[in-house]
């Protein structure tokens, strides 16, 4: 069990050693199938675990970087493209935030250091999501930033004991789809734009 | 069921227009019949709800009690009055060709509003306004080009974070629950929440408490986390921004009045520290920027911020300012949807929105000045406007509550919006103009949703029917909690 945590972090904090928005969308579909792994090691066997274990292993496995790749197409960043700026205050942040999320799941679970360190690894991943936001100037590494951010707060809700209603469950996994959708959507009008003008006026590129 | 009805009417109006029989003029009567049928359906609703009671629709996720009926009964008539607006601009051709995407989106994003609304599930409550955001997030930068396109995207990105915290939030509390009870599961339904004693770990409940607070305060673009708010609401087209600011504002709005309802009994100092500190934060940035901005769009965006901080500020300060906040914030719905409404018409006939270019427009555009000033007065929360009385009301709640250095607070800040404000937009309506200027006949249609709404800011702030403050209280007294 602790070695699928290990695995979930390294789907997120491996990518940060790229310049490559490839490797860090391939990323994102390592961690939903990470997320899918711990799922089936966490629950019982049931019509919802089905439909969660659909969600994870096929939309955000497959489905998503599927997505992303296709709309991105050939785009070639690289080498200005990575999901944090090579400096040593940003691997120093990056390397604060995994610490904090270390000591916070000890905080939160002092008793249980199996459950800290699960908790320490949801926390990690959505820090970690913001951290990519906040740096990211190029579309694609946000959408990598939002889906990693996203994949924590998968994380925290399989962690948590309390059992979704189905339909409430199938309610966020359409809200999910849509939101990819929707992400993919903005990254096409992005191409559109980035033909027109290299560089947006806001400071976002492709 | 009718209020389901009342959700379900725009949902196949964003079907319908799709169909190539329904392209133009028909795609533009199908908007207005949709918002006519969606305003009659909540009045009937609202007339055959008994008093204290509430209605519970489709397994007990959907609810008719007062607070939803209040907000159901405001974006109701919001979303109407911006569906003649948005017929004058297509009939007037202010807009681009190839408006039914355009329409579809608005229609699912009333759908989802109203649904949203309606919820009896916290989780359930927080897809819809997640749905409403991946609707309407398109529609800010339509036909806007880059400075529209990287201002939605922005937006987008923002609100997911803010609704991701607010999710994160809920499932703190679930795993607080849990973690006492072990194989125990919290309910999310409202009506069950409100009787709960207990929640468990206190270290995971208040997490949860404060996650959520931020997160809909990210949503409502409450400062640190406003830097969305002012670009999306200045280029979004008009009717965007009146959706945005008076529509999915409410519904955030009362999420967070569901929340704290719920949950600030279990710790209430937490929360309203919590929320003083981002209104008071959320005031200040709006008054630095107010000062500042050559845009009067952008400065009714700000003056959004500063309303979206008093509201915070007056649920931080609790049962007192109760009624005050419910006031407040449904005479600012109006305020706003009027006001943006109205930028979008001046916009239209002077093309521009720098406010040191324009002077004297009540003389070239009286009714469209006339609105203007009026929604300033609102704005500014002058006499007799609803939002004077909540402003009022809330104020002396802090006196009662002994909140004194944050009553000199907000009154200093709230002079310093009124003075920049007035400074910036008084010459607008009534300021010398160096060329003749000429009186031109505006479009009536333009007008009918500023008469619409001056109507109700009116009647809100001079005359407020028996049934309608009877709803407010009902409002206040459940937004006050146990």
């Amino acid at each position: 069990m602790t070695n699928l945590f290990i695995l979930f972090v390294a789907a997120f904090l491996l990518p940060l050693m790229f310049h490559s928005w490839r490797v860090a969308v391939f990323g994102l579909g390592v961690q939903g199938f990470v997320l899918g792994l711990i799922l089936l090691a966490t629950h019982e066997w049931s019509l919802m675990l089905f439909v969660e274990a659909g969600n994870l292993f096929i939309v955000r496995a497959v489905v998503v970087p599927w997505l992303l790749f296709r709309s991105m197409g050939d785009v070639q960043l690289e080498p200005s493209f990575s999901l944090i700026k090579k400096s040593f205050s940003q691997w120093l942040l990056a390397f604060i935030i995994i610490l904090t999320g270390s000591i916070f799941g000890r905080f939160m679970s002092p008793d249980d250091s199996i459950q800290a360190f699960q908790v320490g690894t949801a926390a990690i991943a959505i820090l970690t999501g913001f951290l990519i936001l906040a740096n990211q100037r190029h579309v694609i590494g946000q959408v990598v930033g939002v889906i990693t951010f996203e994949g924590g707060l998968t994380l925290v809700e399989l962690l948590s004991k309390h059992a979704i209603p189905l339909e409430v469950y199938t309610g966020i996994s359409i809200v999910f789809i849509l939101l990819v959708l929707t992400l993919v959507d903005f990254i096409n009008k992005f191409k559109i734009t980035s033909r027109e003008d290299d560089l947006l006026e806001d400071g976002i590129v492709l | 069921m009718i209020v389901v009805i009342c959700g379900l009417v725009p949902l196949v109006g964003a079907l319908l227009v799709l169909l190539p029989s329904f392209k133009g003029r028909n795609a533009c009567r199908l908007l207005v019949l949709v918002g006519l049928v969606n305003l009659v359906l909540t009045g009937i609703a609202a007339i055959g709800r008994t008093r204290g009671e509430s209605e519970f629709f489709l397994s007990r996720y959907f609810v008719l009690d007062a607070t939803s009926l209040l907000f159901l009964s405001v974006i109701s008539m919001v979303f109407f009055g911006i569906t003649i607006y948005i017929y004058h601009r297509i009939t007037a051709g202010l807009m681009p060709e190839a408006f039914e995407g355009f329409m579809s989106r608005v229609m699912a994003f009333a759908s989802v509003s109203v649904f949203s609304v309606l919820s009896n599930h916290l989780i359930v409550m927080w897809a819809f306004l997640e749905l409403g955001t991946l609707a309407i997030a398109p529609l800010i930068g339509y036909a806007r080009g880059k400075e529209g396109l990287a201002a939605a995207w922005k937006y987008l990105l923002f609100s997911i974070v803010g609704l991701g915290f607010n999710f994160l939030g809920l499932m703190c509390i679930c795993r607080a629950v849990g973690g006492t009870h072990d194989e125990h599961s919290v309910s999310l339904f409202i009506d069950t929440l409100t009787n709960i004693t207990s929640l468990g770990e206190t270290m995971w409940w208040e997490l949860g408490l404060a996650f959520m607070v931020f997160g809909l305060g990210t949503k409502l673009g409450l400062a640190p986390m406003y830097a969305w708010l002012p670009d999306a609401y200045d280029n979004a087209p008009p009717s965007i921004t009146a959706l945005l600011s008076a529509v999915q504002f409410n519904c955030v709005v009362l999420c967070l009045f569901r929340e704290i309802a719920i949950f600030k009994s279990f710790d209430p100092t937490l929360v309203s520290e919590e929320l003083i500190v981002m209104g008071v934060l959320s005031l200040v940035v709006a008054a630095m920027n107010i000062v500042t901005t050559d845009n009067y769009k952008r400065l009714i965006a700000y003056a959004s911020l500063n309303h979206a901080g008093t509201i915070a500020i007056g649920l931080g300060v609790g049962k007192t300012a109760a009624y005050g906040v419910v006031l407040y914030v449904v005479s600012n719905a109006f305020v706003k949807a009027l006001l943006f409404l109205t930028c979008g018409n001046i916009k239209a006939h002077f093309g521009t929105k720098k406010i040191s270019a324009l002077r004297g427009i009540i003389r070239e555009m009286p009714f469209s000045g006339l609105a203007f000033m009026l929604g300033v007065f609102a704005l500014l929360g002058f006499a007799p406007f609803g939002s004077f009385l909540g402003e009022v009301l809330m104020l002396s709640s802090m006196i009662e509550g002994w909140y004194i250095l944050l009553f000199f607070l907000i009154c200093i800040i709230l002079t310093v919006v009124l003075v920049a404000s007035g400074r910036a937009l008084f010459p607008i309506i009534w300021g010398d103009t160096t060329d003749e200027a000429s009186k031109k006949s505006e479009p009536w249609l333009s007008n009918v949703p500023s008469i619409l709404f001056i109507a109700v800011l009116v009647s809100l702030g001079i005359f407020t029917p028996e049934p309608v403050t009877a709803l407010l209280q009902e409002v206040a007294t459940a937004l006050s909690g146990r």
